[in-house]
């Protein structure tokens, strides 16, 4: 018999449920929460309505709120589909939820949210803002690497008093074996084509990401993005 | 507490700070001319409830029966004071009171409309109570929690203190049309009085708005210490 590996879906969504079961207090937001989030949520709202808030499209009043809920009590998942749209809600981010946590708050909250990579996404939504909030005090992050971790890492987060950025990369979203992440200290931005990716991830991009060994050229944007 | 003595208890408490400004380091914002709001919300608001506050927020933390000594110590830095001294006088925070204030306009409407669905979600009675400025409506976040709280009928109260200043700016020239109708197409209960609108609020479970103007007796800002960017000359009053 063979054992299905679990994907990074099944494995946040299976933690998602663990924590709703171990603690009624858990509330789980976002967008399109109703709608499964590729999988995160897929038939959970149905199951603990309760436990889940739908927002209109309102990112600064999401997170804001995300403080206010944790405040009276409540342990709060709140997703974001790409990590630029929580940026679209930073003032709470910066100005209250560190600050808070500093004062003397429990916040138990995890923003989870994506970091995108290829396929075109450019700019807008493959830069990875870890380190902005990895050298921010009052915030932990965490980054699964496996979809193990990916269920290890949102119980603790969830069940932590701390605040957490959540960051799952969308390269490892659906990888079917381990891959090797590369971490960088500075937000990096990438351009929205294939001869910027080459650029930007390495040569070897179009074979590993794409699985296309055709010798492409490579656009240098170092002056662009100097 | 009788609504002469709360009110006392602010203007003193207030002038005392003024009197006092050279030993405080911190950006303060004294409420005189504001204290009859806070009055007002003391006559109806519960000890459970939420009550949200802006970077003016003595008056409101009084009223919610918050300790002088404790918001005086912490006003001065002091490791006795509300919040150790790490807060300062804008952004004092008072679990115990469910009080929460915040020097960004408009930062908390966001988390008061979280703490009303928190109350709602836990089938209580109580209620946020969210005190703002005439400026923070100008924020995004005002009418993203305006239409979230109506969509999911939130036990959450608004109380606009109207200045018409915003530091140097006056609101003619900040808003296009004035505030009330806007906000009432969101639907929302919009209040002649504070006391009517903190009852609304918790009859109905569903939120209310009240905009209440004021007239501020003292500089927008008061630093001795140090230099800022805003007049902190004090108003010349032209009373009626």
């Amino acid at each position: 018999m063979t054992i299905q590996k679990k994907t990074f879906a099944q494995e946040i969504n299976r933690a998602l449920e663990t924590a709703i079961n171990k603690d009624s207090n858990v509330l789980v937001g976002g967008q399109l929460v109703r709608y499964g989030v590729a999988g995160l949520t897929t038939g959970l709202f149905e199951k603990y309505p309760s436990n889940f808030i739908t927002y209109p499209v309102s990112e600064s009043l999401m997170n804001s709120a995300s403080m206010g809920l944790a405040l009276a009590g409540k342990r709060v998942v709140t997703i974001h589909v790409r990590i630029d749209f929580l940026a679209s809600g930073m003032c709470s981010l910066v100005n209250h939820i560190p600050i808070w946590y500093h004062k003397g708050h429990d916040l138990p909250i995890v923003f989870i949210c994506q970091v995108g990579k290829g396929m075109g996404q450019g700019a807008q939504h493959s830069k990875d803002l870890s380190s902005w909030f990895e050298n921010f005090q009052g915030w932990n992050v965490a980054t699964p690497e496996t979809p193990g971790q990916a269920y290890n890492f949102l119980l603790d987060s969830i069940f932590d008093n701390k605040p957490t950025l959540y960051v799952i990369h969308r390269e490892l979203f659906d990888a079917k074996e381990p891959k090797e992440l590369v971490r960088r200290q500075k937000v990096e931005l990438c351009g929205a084509s294939r001869r910027h990716e080459r650029f930007f991830y390495g040569p070897s991009h179009d074979r590993t990401f794409y699985g296309d060994s055709t010798d492409y050229e490579i656009e240098d944007l170092s002056q662009r993005l100097k | 507490m009788n609504q002469l003595l709360l009110k006392e208890k602010i203007r003193n408490f207030e002038k005392r700070l003024q009197a006092d400004m050279r030993n405080i380091y911190c950006p303060t914002h004294l409420a005189l001319g504001h204290e009859d709001v806070a009055v007002e919300i003391a006559e109806v608001i519960l000890p459970d409830d939420w009550l949200f506050s802006t970077h003016r927020n003595h008056h409101h933390y009084l009223a919610k029966g918050g300790d002088e000594k404790l918001l005086w110590d912490e006003i001065h830095g002091l490791p006795e004071g509300l919040n150790q001294g790490f807060a300062g006088s804008q952004g004092i925070t008072d679990k115990k009171l469910k009080f929460h204030a915040s020097a960004i306009l408009g930062g908390l409407i966001g988390a008061a409309a979280g703490a009303a669905y928190a109350e709602k979600a836990n089938k209580t009675s109580n209620i946020a109570v969210c005190c703002i400025g005439d400026a923070a409506t100008e924020q995004g976040v005002f009418w993203e929690t305006l239409n979230f709280s109506v969509l999911h009928k939130l036990p959450l109260c608004f109380i606009v203190e109207n200045n018409g200043k915003s530091v140097d700016a006056h609101l003619w020239e900040r808003q296009a049309v004035p505030i009330v109708p806007r906000v009432q197409a969101f639907g929302v209960n919009v209040c002649s009085t504070v006391s009517e609108a903190l009852s609304s609020c918790r009859e109905q479970s569903f939120p209310s708005f009240i905009e209440r103007n004021v007239i501020i007796e003292c500089a927008h800002l008061n630093m001795a210490t140090m230099l800022d960017l805003c007049d902190q000359s004090e108003p010349i009053l032209e009373r009626k």
